[in-house]
Order: C-alpha cells, then sequence, then structure tokens
C-alpha cells in the first residue's frame, strides 16, 4: 500500500499543501506515544508506584503513628526536603515531557538519570535491614491488645495482616522489592544483552561463535529452577555483602544475570543485518573506525528492540521475583514484597481475610502490567516502519 | 538434517554439563551439610557414614562432583528373574504398552522413511511428528525401571531411589503440564485467528486487554484466585464440592469401581478431572494468553502479506484463503513459540504443584531444595533441563517439515 | 466504436486514517477498450495502485472504501455485483500482477498448487486437464523444464522467474483485462525489457487488454498504446504515447518527462525535477492541486479545480492554462 505512504506524516502544514518545517524523531517518538493512551497512563501510574515506593518513610507507618494520629515521624528536616524538592523536580519533568513541548532526549534521560539517583540515595536505610523494620512491628490499639486480621477501615485502609500489621505500609514498602528488581535487571539486561550481542554481531567468527554459544548456554539453563537454588542458597553465602544476601538486591542481580540471552540475541540479529547496510558500508568507506561505526551509526539503529525489549523483560523478572518470593526463595521476612504477602495473603484469605492477598496482588498486576503497556506503546512509537492507519 | 539433529544433541549436552554444574557449585556453598537433619538422630550415624563414603561428602566440591557424575551416567543392573517378558507385561499397565508400541512403530517407521525418499507433505509432518512418539516411549520404558536405570542414588531425605522419585513425579507433571498445554492450544490459538479476522472490533479489543491482563499476572495469583473462587466459593454457593484444590485423586479413587481392562472407570475419570481441572488452569491460562497475543500478530501480518493479496485477486472465496492460505502460514511461527513455552511450562508447574500440592517433580524440586538433598535437586535439574532441549529440537524439526524454506546444514 | 471493456466513472475510494480521510483517489474517470494496452503514469502516492485495487474490489473495509463511482466491466457494475460473483470475475475476467514477486506467492504451497488453483476455480476441468494448461502456461512464459518446476517452491525460483510464474498464474485464464501494478519495478533492468515483452506478447495472442501501472515513464513509452497521467488522486492528462511524450500539455507531465533519463536524444538536456513534495491527500490545497508545485500558476490556478477537457492538441489535460502554454518552447528554452 505504497499510495498511504504520504498519509503517515502527521505534521504536514496543510495550508501549504507541501510539508514545510521538518519534524524531529523526538517529536515524532512523543506525538506517537502521546496518542498510545494506555501507555501514557500506564507511564503515570509507574511513576506514581515508583514515586511512592522511594518515598515510603512519607507515607507509611512508622512504630504504628501515621494511623494512631502524629503523622510521619523520626524523619530529620534536611531528608524531607530533599524528598519534597525532588518530588517538585520529578512532576515538573512529568509534566514538561508529556503535556508541554519537549525538545531533546537530554531532558528524558535526566528523568531516567534522576530517578535512579533517588532511588539509590533513599534505598540506602533499605540496605541496612534492621533500621526498615518498622513495618514488620505490629499495631497495638489504645489497651495495647494487637489489633490482628482487621478489615479495611477509615484509619486502616487496608486493613491489617494475620500478625497485626499495617497492611498498606507493608503494600507500599513491598514496592521496594520490585523496583529494586526491575531497575537492576533492566540495567543489567541491557547492558550485557548490547554488549554481548553487538560484539557478536559485528565482530564475526570467533568472537560470535563464542559468545552465541555462551548465550545460548545460559538461556538453556531453566530459569525458575536455577533461581530457585540461587535463591535458596544466597543467604547462606559468606562472601557477599550483606545487602545482597538479604532483600531484593541480590535476587535482582541473580535474574539479571539469568535472563539476558534473549536480548541478545535480537541485537546480534540487528547488528548482523544492520552491518551489511549501505549506511555502515559508507561509513567505513569515509574512514571510520570500529568504535565509530558501532557507536555512532549502528547501535542507534539497534536502539528500538532494545528498548522495547528491555522493558518486557523487566516486567518478566519482577514476576519471578514475586514467584520466588512466594515460594519462600527470594526476599526473606520480614521485609515485605508483593509476593511474600500474597504467600501469607492466600493463607489467611480462605478464612475470609481476603485484604492482604487482594491488594497485594492487586499492586504487583497493575504494576507489570504498567510495564508491558508502556513496552508496547514505545513498540509502536519507535517502529519507524509503522503507519498510522494500522493503529 | 541427521547431522543437524546430532548438532543439536551435542550442544544440548554442553549445556546439561554447564547446568548441572552450576547447581551442583551453589549447592555446595550452601551452608551445612545435606545429612545435619539426619545427625540430629543417633541411631543414623551409620547411615551417615555410608552416605558420606559413598558421595564423598568428606572430599572437596570437585571431586564430589566427579563421583556424583560418574554415578549419575551409571547404569544399575535391574532384576528380570521371571524373563523380560513375563516382567514387562507384569509391570506396564495396557496404557503404557500403547505407549511402547507406537513408540515402536515410530522409530521404525522413521528408519524406514529415511531410505525412502518421500515428498508429500502430510507424509513428512507425520514422520516429524513420530519422534515425539519416540521419546514418549523412551520415557515409558525407562520410567518401568525394566529394561534400564541409571545410578541416581538415594534420597538423602530417605524416600527411596531418586531415578524412580523423578520418573514418577514426571509422570504427574506430564499429565498437568500436558492438559495445561492442550488447554492453551485449544483455546489460544482459536482465539486469536477469531481476533485477527475480526480486527479492531469489540470482541478483538476485549481479547486483547484480557490477555494483556492475564499475561501480565503472576501464576500464583492465578492459582490462589482459583482455587478460592473455584473451589472454597462454589462449594460455599453451591453445596456441592465440584473442584478439589490438593492432590491428584480423592484418597478413595482406588475404590471406586474400575473400568475395563484395568483403564479407569468413568467415576474415576471425573475424579481426575475434578483435581486435574484448576491446577491446569492456572498453569494454562497465562500461556493461552500468550499464544493467542502470538496468534493474532501472525495471523496479521499473514493477512496484509501480499501472497494473501494475490489469493484474493485469484478469486478465490475468503474462507478458502483464510483456511488454505492465511492458516497455514500463520500457524507456523507458534510451532516454536510452544517449544520455548515448555520451559515456562516445567516453571509454571514448579509453582501450580506447590498450591495445589501436586505430587510432581516441582513439588519433589521444593522439598528437595528446602532439604538440600541434592541427588534429588540435581536429577530433577537435569530432567528438566533434557526436556527442554529436546522439545527445542523437536520443534525446530517440526518447523523445519511446516515451512519448506527452511533447510538444515 | 464499441462497448469499452472498462468503464470507470467518477471513482472515489477513500482511506479512513486518524489523521483524517484521505482521498486517496478522487473522481477518476477512462475506459480501455479490449485488446488495448493503457499506461497509467505517476508518483508514488498518487493513487494509480488504489485506483487498480479498487476495480478487483480489492479495498479493505473499514479503513478504505470506494465512496461513489461506477466501475463498468463488460456490461455490469462491478461495484454493484454479489461478492460470489465477483469472485468469479477476480482471476477469471480481471487478472492481477503485482510489484513484488518475491513476496506475491505464498511460500508454504508449490508452483504447481498455486497454479492448478487457479485453474480449478475458474475452468471447468479436471484436475489433471488442469494441470496440463498449468504446465503449457508456465512453458508459454519460457519457464524452462516446466512439468519439473511444478513440483517446486516459489523460494526456488529467482525474482524474474517468480515474476513469469505470477504472470502464468495471470493468463492462465484467458482474461478480458490483465492489471499490472508495477510489475517490473523489483526486477533489475535488464530482466525488466525481458518480463514486459514477454506479458504484452502473451496479452496480445489472448486479446487480453493490459492496464500497466508504473511510476517509470521509460517503461511505459514503448509499449502502451494510450497513457494517462495521476496526480494526488486525479488524471492530470492523457493521450496516445506520442502525445504525451513529445506535446505535453499538462506542467506536471512536462515536469515528469524532465525528470527522465533519455538516450534518446541527440541534444544534451539538464535533468530538472518538479520541486516540492505531493500534497496532503487529507486536506488538498484549493484550486489545482499541482498549483503551490506548479511553475506557471495563476490566480485562477489557486480558485478553482481544473476539469479534465480536450485541448487544442488532442488529448485531454487538467490545467486551465493548457492552451496558453507551450511547453514544448519551454523546454527547449530551458535546455539552452
Amino acid at each position: 500500500m505504497t499510495d498511504r505512504g504520504s498519509a503517515a506524516e502527521p505534521a504536514l502544514d496543510v495550508a501549504e499543501g507541501i510539508s514545510a518545517e521538518p519534524i524531529t524523531q523526538w517529536d515524532l517518538f512523543v506525538t506517537r506515544l502521546r496518542r498510545h493512551r494506555l501507555a501514557t497512563i500506564a507511564f503515570f501510574y509507574i511513576s506514581f508506584v515508583a514515586y511512592v515506593a522511594l518515598m515510603a518513610p512519607l507515607f507509611t507507618c512508622e512504630k504504628n503513628d501515621t494511623f494512631c494520629g502524629r503523622g510521619p515521624v523520626e524523619m530529620s528536616l534536611l531528608t524531607t526536603v530533599i524528598m519534597l524538592a525532588i518530588t517538585a523536580g520529578a512532576i515538573y519533568l512529568a509534566y514538561r515531557a508529556f503535556v508541554g513541548k519537549l525538545r531533546g532526549a537530554a531532558i528524558a534521560l535526566s528523568l531516567v538519570g534522576l530517578v535512579g539517583v533517588i532511588f539509590l540515595i533513599s534505598s540506602w536505610g533499605f540496605l541496612d535491614i534492621p533500621r526498615v523494620n518498622h513495618y514488620a512491628d505490629q499495631l497495638p490499639d489504645e489497651s495495647g491488645r494487637i489489633l490482628v486480621n482487621i478489615a479495611p477501615r477509615s484509619s486502616l485502609p487496608l486493613g491489617t495482616d494475620d500478625l497485626g500489621r499495617d497492611v498498606l505500609s507493608r503494600v507500599i514498602h513491598g514496592g521496594r522489592a520490585s523496583l529494586a528488581v526491575g531497575i537492576v535487571v533492566g540495567a543489567l539486561v541491557a547492558l550485557l544483552g548490547t554488549v554481548v550481542g553487538s560484539l557478536a554481531g559485528y565482530y564475526p567468527g570467533v568472537v560470535d561463535q563464542s559468545l552465541m554459544r555462551f548465550t545460548d548456554l545460559v538461556l538453556g539453563l531453566p530459569l525458575l529452577p536455577v533461581a530457585i537454588v540461587v535463591g535458596r542458597v544466597l543467604p547462606e553465602l559468606r562472601f557477599l555483602p550483606g545487602f545482597l544476601k538479604q532483600g531484593a538486591w541480590g535476587i535482582a542481580v541473580l535474574l539479571g544475570l539469568l535472563v539476558w540471552g534473549a536480548l541478545a540475541r535480537i541485537v546480534r540479529a540487528e547488528f548482523l543485518s544492520l552491518r551489511e547496510k549501505e549506511f555502515v558500508e559508507a561509513a567505513r568507506a569515509a574512514g571510520a573506525n570500529d568504535r565509530r561505526i558501532i557507536f555512532r551509526h549502528i547501535l542507534p539503529n539497534a536502539l528500538s528492540p532494545i528498548i522495547v525489549q528491555t522493558t518486557l523483560i523487566v516486567g518478566t523478572a519482577i514476576i519471578v521475583e514475586a514467584a520466588l518470593s512466594f515460594l519462600g526463595f527470594g526476599v526473606r521476612p520480614p521485609i515485605p514484597t508483593w509476593g511474600g504477602m500474597a504467600a501469607s495473603g492466600a493463607a489467611i484469605a480462605v478464612r475470609g481475610f481476603w485484604w492482604e492477598l487482594v491488594f497485594s496482588a492487586g499492586a504487583l498486576i497493575t504494576t507489570v502490567l504498567a510495564i508491558n503497556f508502556i513496552g508496547d506503546g514505545l513498540r509502536d512509537a519507535l517502529d519507524p516502519t509503522q503507519t498510522i492507519e494500522r493503529k | 538434517m541427521f547431522a543437524y539433529i546430532i548438532r543439536r544433541l551435542v550442544y544440548g549436552i554442553v549445556t546439561l554439563f554447564a547446568l548441572s554444574l552450576v547447581v551442583f557449585v551453589l549447592i555446595q556453598f550452601s551452608g551445612g551439610t545435606p545429612l545435619d537433619r539426619l545427625k540430629l538422630n543417633p541411631r543414623m550415624q551409620p547411615v551417615i557414614a555410608q552416605l558420606t563414603e559413598q558421595w564423598g561428602l568428606d572430599k572437596p566440591w570437585y571431586e564430589q562432583y566427579f563421583i556424583w557424575l560418574k554415578n549419575f551416567v551409571t547404569p544399575i543392573d535391574v532384576p528380570s528373574e521371571p524373563g523380560l517378558t513375563v516382567v514387562l507385561f507384569g509391570k506396564l499397565g495396557i496404557r503404557s504398552w500403547v505407549a511402547v508400541a507406537a513408540g515402536v512403530v515410530a522409530i521404525g517407521y522413521s528408519v524406514a522413511t529415511f531410505f525412502i525418499r518421500v515428498k508429500a507433505n502430510w507424509w513428512r509432518t507425520f514422520r516429524a511428528f513420530s519422534i515425539i512418539g519416540v521419546w514418549v516411549a523412551a520415557f515409558w520404558i525407562a520410567k518401568s525401571r525394566v529394561v534400564f536405570a541409571l545410578n541416581w542414588g538415594e534420597s538423602f531425605r530417605g524416600d527411596g531411589a531418586v531415578w524412580d522419585n523423578v520418573f514418577g513425579a514426571a509422570g504427574n507433571t506430564f499429565r498437568l503440564g500436558l492438559t495445561a498445554l492442550a488447554i492453551a492450544l485449544i483455546l489460544g490459538i482459536p482465539l486469536g485467528i477469531y481476533q485477527a479476522i475480526k480486527q479492531y472490533s469489540f470482541f478483538d479489543q476485549m481479547g486483547t486487554m484480557l490477555s494483556f491482563i492475564t499475561f501480565s499476572t503472576p501464576i500464583f495469583i492465578i492459582g490462589v484466585m482459583l482455587q478460592l473462587i473455584l473451589a472454597y466459593q462454589l462449594e460455599r454457593w453451591t453445596g456441592v464440592k465440584v473442584f478439589y484444590v490438593a492432590g491428584m485423586t480423592s484418597s478413595g479413587y482406588a475404590e471406586l469401581e474400575r473400568g475395563l481392562f484395568g483403564l479407569p472407570s468413568l467415576a474415576q475419570w471425573g475424579d481426575v478431572i475434578q483435581h486435574l481441572t484448576l491446577p491446569a488452569l492456572s498453569i494454562a491460562a497465562i500461556s493461552m494468553a500468550g499464544y493467542s497475543r502470538f496468534q493474532r500478530a501472525s495471523m496479521l501480518e499473514v493477512m496484509h502479506s501480499d501472497y494473501l493479496r494475490t489469493a484474493k485477486a485469484k478469486g478465490l472465496p475468503r474462507r478458502t484463503i483464510i483456511v488454505k492460505h492465511a492458516l497455514r502460514n500463520a500457524l507456523i511461527p507458534i510451532v516454536t513459540l510452544v517449544s520455548l513455552d515448555i520451559a515456562f511450562i516445567i516453571g509454571g508447574a514448579i509453582i501450580t504443584e506447590s498450591i495445589f500440592g501436586w505430587p510432581g517433580v516441582g513439588r519433589l524440586y521444593i522439598g528437595a531444595i528446602n532439604a538440600i538433598d541434592y541427588p534429588t535437586i540435581m536429577a530433577v535439574v537435569m530432567a528438566i533441563g533434557a526436556g527442554v532441549v529436546v522439545m527445542n529440537i523437536v520443534a525446530d524439526i517440526l518447523y523445519g517439515v511446516l515451512d519448506p524454506r527452511v533447510r538444515y546444514d | 466504436m464499441a462497448e469499452p471493456l472498462l468503464n470507470v466513472e467518477d471513482l472515489r475510494t477513500y482511506f479512513s486514517t486518524e489523521e483524517g480521510v484521505v482521498k486517496a483517489v478522487d473522481g477518476v474517470s477512462f475506459k480501455v477498450n479490449a485488446g488495448e494496452r493503457r499506461g497509467v503514469v505517476g508518483e508514488s502516492g498518487c493513487g494509480k495502485s488504489v485506483t487498480a485495487m479498487s476495480i478487483m474490489r480489492l479495498i479493505e473495509p473499514p479503513a478504505g472504501e470506494i465512496v461513489t463511482g461506477k466501475i463498468e466491466f463488460d456490461g455490469r457494475d462491478l461495484l454493484q455485483l454479489p461478492e460470489a460473483e465477483m469472485q468469479e470475475v477476480r482471476g477469471g475476467e480481471i487478472a492481477m500482477i503485482f510489484q513484488d514477486p518475491m513476496t506475491a506467492l505464498n511460500p508454504v504451497y508449490t508452483i504447481g498448487d498455486q497454479l492448478i488453483e487457479t485453474i480449478l476455480l475458474h475452468q471447468d476441468v479436471s484436475k489433471s486437464e488442469a494441470r496440463q494448461i498449468a504446465i503449457g502456461t508456465l512453458a508459454d512464459v519460457q519457464i524452462p523444464n516446466a512439468a519439473a518446476r511444478m513440483e517446486d517452491y516459489p523460494h526456488q525460483f529467482s525474482g524474474g522467474m517468480r515474476q513469469r510464474v505470477m504472470i502464468a498464474m495471470g493468463l492462465s485464464c484467458d482474461p478480458k483485462l490483465l492489471i499490472a501494478d508495477e510489475p517490473t519495478t523489483a526486477l533489475d533492468v535488464t530482466t525488466q525489457a525481458q518480463i514486459m515483452t514477454l506479458m504484452l506478447e502473451l496479452a496480445e495472442q489472448r486479446n487480453t487488454a493490459v492496464l500497466l501501472i508504473t511510476h517509470d515513464l521509460g517503461v511505459v513509452a514503448g509499449f502502451c498504446d494510450t497513457i494517462q497521467v495521476m496526480y494526488a488522486g486525479a488524471i492530470v492528462e492523457r493521450g496516445t504515447g506520442d502525445e504525451i511524450f513529445h506535446n505535453p500539455q499538462h506542467p506536471y507531465t512536462w515536469g515528469l518527462l524532465g525528470s527522465m533519463t533519455r538516450l534518446d536524444e541527440t541534444q544534451q538536456e539538464r535533468l530538472h525535477s518538479v520541486r516540492g513534495a505531493p500534497p496532503s491527500l487529507i486536506n488538498p490545497p484549493k484550486g489545482c492541486r499541482f498549483g503551490p508545485r506548479c511553475d506557471f500558476a495563476t490566480d485562477i490556478c489557486r480558485e478553482a479545480l481544473p476539469i479534465l477537457h480536450q485541448s487544442q492538441e488532442g488529448q485531454r489535460v487538467a490545467c486551465h492554462r493548457a492552451d496558453e502554454l507551450d511547453l514544448k518552447a519551454l523546454a527547449i528554452g530551458a535546455a539552452s
């Protein structure tokens, strides 16, 4: 249907009848992404989830105070100011990215970078297990009784679990595990998959053969059984630093090391086809060295599958982490995770106490769903062959 | 073709080596020895000594690995006192015999067709599918332990020979996994095709949305929800126990009336289905969502292809276009997806079995992991790895048969 | 004059997109006589393929729709035919050959299967007779060893060979009209002429009319009786090959000719191109659609849409200033 080609350009200056102002790739990308309404909503939802998880101390129960009248406590003024400043910055950038006119990928990248930095800063407490034990604390009422299995009510919006812990606080803190897995797996997969895939795709022969054999080997490992073994022995590995042994970080690194194979294959295939293209030949003829060809000419063209695939792998990884925690081989109690809460919630749901299961599962499903929607939207927005007619 | 299969098998064996090494080393790092639990019982001292001796538990890890590896591939003598045929007849049920017969026919058939060049499509398709028959036969023979068994050792938890445990559990997992696969294929593929034909319709959009949601839901949540709604709530509302949430059969299964030739009776089938439905559904749901999404995309791609336009321009009726020209092409890619999905189904089985108390490989594995019963862990991991390798080869062969453009060299 | 074989009147085919309605074909009328060779020329996106697809009624709702118009073929209005009768017309009376032979054949069936399928569909013959006919047509399109190659799959043929198979498939049922949509664009130059000659010879033997769609004026030059030039969903000029090539009346045709490399010119000419890009078909410019790109546009061109009319020179042209402009003289002027 070549005849419809001209209809695909969205910003034709119709009054003139001739396309006038050139539109940048970024504009096209944002236009397309914005048109994918679900992806836009998902983007805001994920930002919301990430924000709430990062700023967990702002919202959660610190020694049972939040819902007993005193509000967030034991946070230094500095921490509060930093957190509020970051909040304002994030909201402004999100506004600029999607509502206002945004030029250049730099701002988007800085947004991503900012989230990463905030995460690292704010999760320092997360690395140190005893400090954040507060969400494991139980909620006694005035007479000192522990309120076990309390149904949702205005003072306890999501109720309490079978040990009397506030479900809302735990759901909010549980998001941190999923977020850690998402960020670490995303980074590791993008890095390993791209490096291995591009080396294999660019240098045929021995490099390609050995790297791809290795990739096949990693892909051949059945994910869940191996992850279960590692999850089981992780807390007992003496040489690992503490934060890798407990909590989500170790699991995240493990999953990242296990799931990059699929991306490496995709990147390799992209490189194999791109390195034969005329523009690469032209660059080579112009005397560009390998590094320049790889980074300036091939990699930018292979970026869309990398981004899309990484997004989808992140969704899978979050599910696998939750499954590990559900089975008891992931993050260990009392640190809350959505998977772990679903496990303990399932045990009491049979007796009619449905809230812990429903809210943890709901948080998990909506988060993964949002990530998948974003992946879908990115796929549509980044695919240059996509015409509007196909939707 | 044969050279290709051999090469794939070699790669597969290398992968299995790597897998065994990784898992073995990891187990070594888990603090404490698997025998700790036995030490609490003073009467177990000789057993501990014997196991330590047998598995070299006091030696460095690499020596232990080689001891394990050597044992793992060493056949053990199988008793065949009253003559092989009698044992075979006595031990194998009629179903096993059907499977073995199918396997023998399939092997003979494959050998025969190797020498006769064939061109007809259905003929080649059948030959490729017969390979599955070969594997089924091999499985049954191994499970029966009559002809052949390997020295996979005794479980450290004291529940018998690992070989028997793994194959017994594998049969149960097959029942679960294959049912799930069948449900996913039978529902998912037509769904995807129908969505593609009715693109942009309300049905299509609902279907896409639903598969998106299902695809984003972890399997354990589906399992738990099915238990809560279709088992507990349904029983509460109707007063009838429709589905069971644990086990493969009721405790009274053996007392139920038996059918002809030792096959299960209708009542027994019913009991099995009542137990099987929920776990199989929870595994199938996610695969089904994946298949329907994939099938829809693949069908749409074919429907927009040039050769379909040619078919329309030829004046073929819409039915013929879809059934003959589109479907055949659109079904090819799903073969690969299904083969890759085998690993996922096994993973799903591990989770589902622990939710539904299904005595399969997954539950065996979780139990073994908790007790660091490493002969069992290793055997299960190797069995799963081998299953994935075999299924990938089968998928490649099927793909080659279905798509004439593919040539192996 | 006898009744024309194909009579298209005021055909309008629109596509709805998120941006708006794309008027891909907007008021096209023409007639094709039996046995005639008609060339349709224009840039990509001018609506020539959509015209062909509309004739075959292969426009897929809901995206695309034939809004108004009449397509009379052999005395019947194709747009009014029920789908079942239309299926008999497709492939049986009107055959179509597509641009890319690499993808136009179904990869999982043999060439023989696909040929026989067409023949069985439109002719009342047995399977073995159909097979004989298929082998015969394959031999007609000069495929060596036709009987043996029936069993081969499309991927075992080269591009040129596949296009021959497509031609065989198109002509196997002796259609009255053959629509060839850029049949040689995807082939290399040496094969192009062979395929073209072969196709037209076979068509002539069977007295099949040919509607040849291409963006390449060079292709139609030697092969077509009449040529029509399309721009932005409408026909801007129609005439015999001589008229179009030697005496273009529409500035667009003139521009197209100027941008074409010609080996038969004695005088060295500078190539020139038509400036700008085709207009949006969603919201076309007011007045003449070519106006914004035309070097000769005046006020009237910006106000009123010119209609196709008989020019003084003989051919039909849709330009307000066709009679006042002397493009031939200008061409020489531009060259010097």
